[in-house]
C-alpha cells in the first residue's frame, strides 16, 4: 500500500534521517540524560482559536493523562508565529518547555526572512502530529475538467489562469508554484489573507482555482470542480477524485503541510523520547482522532528522528522553490 | 407537527435554558473588560462545549459573542477604552456624549442598537441566508476596493477641526496601516527588523494608547480639573434615552443593522471595518449628522447596530456555504464538524430540526441581550461616579494588562505607550484621532484589494471599473465628496437669499 510516509521517502531524506540519528548518538554528553519532574509549558506561537491552537488543545489532554504531568498552553502570538518560536528556541532546554508549530514557522519563514533562530540547529523536533489535507479545485464554470485539461488550458493561456492562496509564503502558495514549475506552465498567483477569503473568491468566480484543504467540502457540495487530491491517499469524502500520484503527476511528494511538537535544542533525550511516545499513543485515542478530523487534519505521527529528517528535506525542497521566485532572504 | 415537537425538545433542554443567559452575561462582562477578547474566551471554552450536545454548546458560544458585542460598548462609552475591537467606532461618539453628561442616553442607545441590530441580523439569517450568501460572493477585490474608497469619505465628515487636519490624520492612519509584511512579496515594511511588527501594529494597544492614555496623562500632567467627584459624567449617568430621541435614532439603527448584515456576509471584512463602513453611510442621513464625532446619539446607534448586525450574518456564509466569515466562524465550523453536522446546503436538507432550533435560540438570545443590558448597565454605569483620581489609576493598570494580555507581549505595552504620546501630539495639533483610526483600519483592505485587482488584471487599471457594484460605490463616493463641498456653499447662498 502506498502511504504518505513510504511513498515519499527519498534517498536524501533517509540519509538526512540517518545523519540526525548519528549526530544524536555521538553527542549524548551534551544533552542531560534525565527529565526533571514537574509541570510543562506548551508554547503555541499563535493567538487562541487558530488551527495550531485548536490541534494543541485537542491532543494535549490525552498526553497529560499518559505522562501524568500538567501541560499549560501558552499562546505567544505575533510575527506570523515567529515570536513564539524564537522564545521557545531561547528557552531553558530542561524538557519542561515544548512548543507546537506548523510547517510555515519552522521551514518557510526562516527561508524568507532573517530570524533570531535557526530551525536546523536550535530546535529539537519531538513528534509530527498531523497533516493537512489538500486538493486542487477550479471554479465551477472553468473551461477544463481534468488535470490534463487544466494544464493544457494554462499552456494555451500563459499567465492567465489565476490561483488564490492563503498568503505569500503560505503552504498553499507553495503548492501553486510547485504546480506551475512541475507542469511547466505560467500561472498567476493571487495572495489572500487566509484560506476562507481565497475560497470565497473562487466561489464568486473572481479567481480560477485554489490548492487548499478548504476546497474539499465545497467540492463535496458541488460548488467547485475537484481536480486532484494532493495527498498520497484519496479523501474518503470524494472517493472518485484521483490523487496526483494516480495521475502520474510528480512534484508533490513529501510536501503535505504538517503540525508537530518541538523543543529547544539540548533537551534531555528522555524527555524527547517519552513525550514522542506519548504523542503516538494519544493519536490512537478515538476521541483525539475524532477531534482532529473535525479540525480538518489527519493524524500522522512521526517520531523525533524521522520528523527531523522531514524538516531537513522540506527546508531544502522549499528553498529550491522560493529562491528562483526571489522570495528567499 | 413531529418536526416542531423535535425542535422544542431540543430547545427545552435544561442545558440550553441555562447556557443561553449564562453565555450572554459572560460575554457582556468579558466584552466590557479591555484585554479579554471574545475570541480568546470562546477558544478556551470550545473544548468544553464539544462534550455537550450540539445545541447547548453552540448556544453558549453565540451567547458569549452576542453579549460581548454589546459589552464592548460599555467601556468604550464610559472610559474611552473599547472592550472589543468592534467597539472602537462606538467610542468616537459614545465618550464625547458621556463627557457631556449623557452617558445614560449613550448606553441606552448602544443597547437598543445592539438588540435591534442583532435581531435584524438573525431575521436576515433566517429569511435571506441563501441570497445574502450569493450577494457576498459578488464582492471580489474590485468591489471591495471601491467599497473601501467610499468608506474613506467618512474622514471628511468626522473632521471637526477642519478638513485638512482630517486628511492629514487619515493619511497618517493609512500609512501606519502599511506596517508589516507586504501582501505580494512578503517583504518587511517599517518593521525596523522586529518580528513583533510582522503582523502590523497591534490594533487594541494602538487604540487604547491613542484614545484613553492622553485623557489619563493630561489629567495628571495637564491643567488639573477638580479632583474630587466626577462632575458631569456622574450627573448624566441616570438620564435615560427619551422616546423622541429613540425615534430619531431608529432609522439609523435600521440602516446600520442592514449594512452590518450585508458586510457580515462577506468573509474577509470583519466586524471592525464593517462598523466603520456603516458609520460612514449612516452619517449621510442622520438628523444629527453635524454632531458626528462630537457626541451624536446616531453615531453610537450606527456603530453599535452595525457591529451587532454582523453578529448573526457572519453565520450566513458559514451555514449556507460552509465558509467561516471570521475566526469565531472558523471555530464554530470545527464544532459543527465534530458533531457530525456539515454546514453548507446539505445542512438545510438533512438537519432542518436543528436549524429551526438554532434560529429560535438565536432570537431568544437577542431578547436576553436586551434584558441583561437593561438591568446590567444600571449598575455598571455607576463606575462614572468613582472619583477620577481613583478610577484613572485602575483604568491605567487595566489598559497595560490588556495590551500585554492579547498576545502575552511586552512589546505591545510599548506600542500602547508610544500611541499615547502620538495621541497627545494629535490633540496638541488638533488632528482628529478618529480620522487616523479609520485610515488605519481600512488601510490593509484598500491596499491588498488594490494589489489583487492589479495582479489579476496584470496591471490593467481599467479593471477597477469592470463591475457595476464598484461603479455604484464610486458614484456614492463622488456624491459624498461633492456634498461635502457643495452643501456649505448652498447653505450660505440660502442664508444670503434670506437676509437680502
Amino acid at each position: 500500500m502506498t502511504n504518505i510516509f513510504n511513498a515519499g521517502w527519498t534517498r536524501r531524506s533517509i540519509l538526512a534521517g540517518a545523519a540526525a540519528i548519528a549526530t544524536a548518538l555521538t553527542m549524548p554528553g551534551q544533552a542531560r540524560a534525565d527529565w526533571p519532574e514537574g509541570n510543562m509549558r506548551m508554547i503555541v506561537p499563535y493567538a487562541p482559536g487558530g488551527t495550531s491552537d485548536n490541534i494543541t488543545r485537542a491532543v494535549t489532554p490525552a498526553i497529560e493523562a499518559i505522562l501524568g504531568r500538567t501541560i499549560t498552553i501558552e499562546n505567544i502570538g505575533g510575527g506570523g508565529g515567529v515570536i513564539g518560536v524564537t522564545q521557545l528556541a531561547k528557552a531553558e532546554p530542561d524538557g519542561l518547555t515544548f512548543g507546537f508549530v506548523p510547517t510555515a514557522t519552522l521551514v518557510i519563514a526562516p527561508l524568507m526572512r532573517k530570524l533570531n533562530y535557526d530551525p536546523l540547529t536550535e530546535i529539537q523536533p519531538v513528534a509530527k502530529v498531523a497533516e493537512s489535507y489538500g486538493a486542487l479545485a477550479m471554479r465551477k464554470d472553468f473551461p477544463a475538467d481534468t488535470l490534463d485539461e487544466v494544464i493544457a488550458y494554462a499552456k494555451a493561456h500563459p499567465g492567465e489562469v489565476t490561483f488564490g492562496s492563503a498568503g505569500i509564503g503560505s503552504i498553499t502558495h507553495l503548492y501553486v508554484e510547485i504546480f506551475a514549475a512541475s507542469a511547466g506552465v505560467e500561472v498567476n498567483h493571487v495572495p489572500f489573507k487566509g484560506s476562507s477569503e481565497a475560497m470565497n473568491n473562487v466561489l464568486g468566480g473572481h479567481v480560477d482555482g485554489q490548492f487548499d484543504a478548504v476546497v474539499l467540502r465545497q467540492a463535496q457540495a458541488g460548488a467547485v470542480k475537484p481536480i486532484a487530491i494532493l495527498n498520497d491517499e484519496r479523501w474518503d469524502g470524494l472517493p472518485d477524485v484521483p490523487t496526483l500520484n494516480d495521475l502520474g503527476f510528480k512534484g508533490f511528494e513529501d510536501i503535505a503541510s504538517w503540525f508537530g511538537f518541538i523543543a529547544p535544542a539540548g533537551v534531555p533525550e528522555e524527555a524527547v523520547q517519552q513525550f514522542s511516545a506519548a504523542v503516538d499513543q494519544a493519536l490512537k485515542d478515538p476521541q483525539v482522532i475524532e477531534r482532529l478530523a473535525a479540525l480538518g487534519v489527519m493524524p500522522k505521527y512521526l517520531p523525533a528522528d524521522k520528523f527531523g529528517a522531514l524538516i531537513q528535506s522540506n527546508y531544502k525542497q522549499y528553498g529550491d522553490i522560493l529562491t528562483p521566485l526571489g522570495l528567499t532572504q | 407537527m413531529e418536526h416542531w415537537a423535535s425542535v422544542f425538545s431540543m430547545i427545552l433542554d435544561w442545558k440550553v435554558l441555562i447556557f443561553l443567559p449564562l453565555g450572554v452575561i459572560m460575554g457582556a462582562i468579558i466584552g466590557a473588560i479591555p484585554g479579554l477578547t471574545i475570541t480568546m474566551s470562546i477558544s478556551v471554552l470550545l473544548p468544553f462545549t464539544l462534550f455537550l450536545d450540539p445545541l447547548p454548546g453552540l448556544v453558549l458560544i453565540f451567547g458569549i459573542s452576542k453579549g460581548g458585542l454589546f459589552g464592548g460598548s460599555i467601556s468604550a462609552i464610559l472610559l474611552n477604552v473599547p472592550g472589543t475591537p468592534a467597539a472602537a467606532c462606538t467610542m468616537l461618539d459614545g465618550y464625547p456624549l458621556a463627557r457631556k453628561g449623557r452617558a445614560g442616553e449613550a448606553l441606552d442607545t448602544a443597547l437598543w442598537a445592539s438588540f435591534l441590530g442583532d435581531l435584524i441580523s438573525v431575521l436576515a439569517l433566517i429569511l435571506l441566508a441563501g441570497s445574502l450568501a450569493q450577494l457576498g460572493l459578488q464582492f471580489g477585490p474590485v468591489e471591495l476596493f471601491a467599497l473601501i474608497v467610499f468608506s474613506l469619505t467618512v474622514i471628511a465628515a468626522i473632521s471637526t477641526s477642519g478638513l485638512l487636519r482630517g486628511i492629514v490624520g487619515g493619511l497618517l492612519g493609512l500609512l501606519a496601516g502599511t506596517v508589516g509584511l507586504d501582501l505580494v512579496y512578503g517583504s518587511e515594511r517599517f518593521t525596523f527588523g522586529s518580528a513583533h511588527l510582522y503582523d502590523g501594529i497591534a490594533f487594541m494597544p494602538l487604540l487604547v494608547g491613542l484614545f484613553a492614555l492622553p485623557d489619563i496623562l493630561m489629567f495628571y500632567f495637564g491643567r488639573r480639573q477638580p479632583r474630587s467627584g466626577a462632575g458631569k459624567l456622574a450627573e448624566g449617568a441616570s438620564r435615560r434615552l427619551s422616546m423622541a430621541n429613540f425615534r430619531m435614532v431608529l432609522p439609523t439603527i435600521l440602516k446600520g443593522g442592514g449594512i452590518g448584515v450585508i458586510l457580515g456576509a462577506i468573509p474577509g471584512i470583519g466586524a471592525t471595518a464593517s462598523t466603520f463602513v456603516a458609520y460612514a453611510e449612516a452619517r449621510r442621513s442622520a438628523p444629527d449628522r453635524e454632531e458626528f464625532g462630537k457626541g451624536a446619539l446616531s453615531g453610537v446607534a450606527a456603530a453599535e447596530s452595525a457591529n451587532s448586525g454582523t453578529g448573526a450574518s457572519t453565520l450566513i456564509p458559514l451555514l449556507a456555504l460552509g465558509i467561516p466569515g471570521d475566526i469565531v466562524g472558523a471555530m464554530l465550523l470545527g464544532a459543527f464538524y465534530f458533531h457530525g453536522l456539515a454546514p453548507g446546503p446539505l445542512l438545510f436538507a438533512n438537519d432542518m430540526d436543528f436549524i429551526h432550533a438554532l434560529y429560535i435560540t438565536l432570537i431568544v438570545s437577542s431578547a436576553i441581550v436586551l434584558v441583561v443590558g437593561r438591568y446590567g448597565t444600571r449598575y455598571i454605569q455607576r463606575i462614572v461616579e468613582v472619583p477620577r483620581d481613583v478610577l484613572f489609576p485602575v483604568v491605567l493598570v487595566l489598559t497595560v494588562i490588556g495590551a500585554f494580555a492579547i498576545s502575552n507581549s511586552i512589546f505591545d505595552v510599548w506600542v500602547m505607550l508610544v500611541a499615547g504620546a502620538v495621541g497627545i501630539g494629535f490633540r496638541a495639533l488638533r488632528i482628529p484621532e478618529a480620522a487616523f483610526l479609520i485610515g488605519f483600519v481600512l488601510s490593509p483592505l484598500l491596499e491588498n484589494n488594490m494589489q489583487r485587482v492589479l495582479i489579476i488584471s496584470k496591471g490593467d487599471y481599467a479593471a477597477f471599473f469592470d463591475s457595476y457594484l464598484a461603479l455604484l460605490f464610486y458614484a456614492a463616493t463622488l456624491v459624498a465628496i461633492v456634498g461635502r463641498f457643495a452643501m456649505p456653499a448652498l447653505k450660505e447662498r440660502r442664508l444670503r437669499q434670506r437676509t437680502s
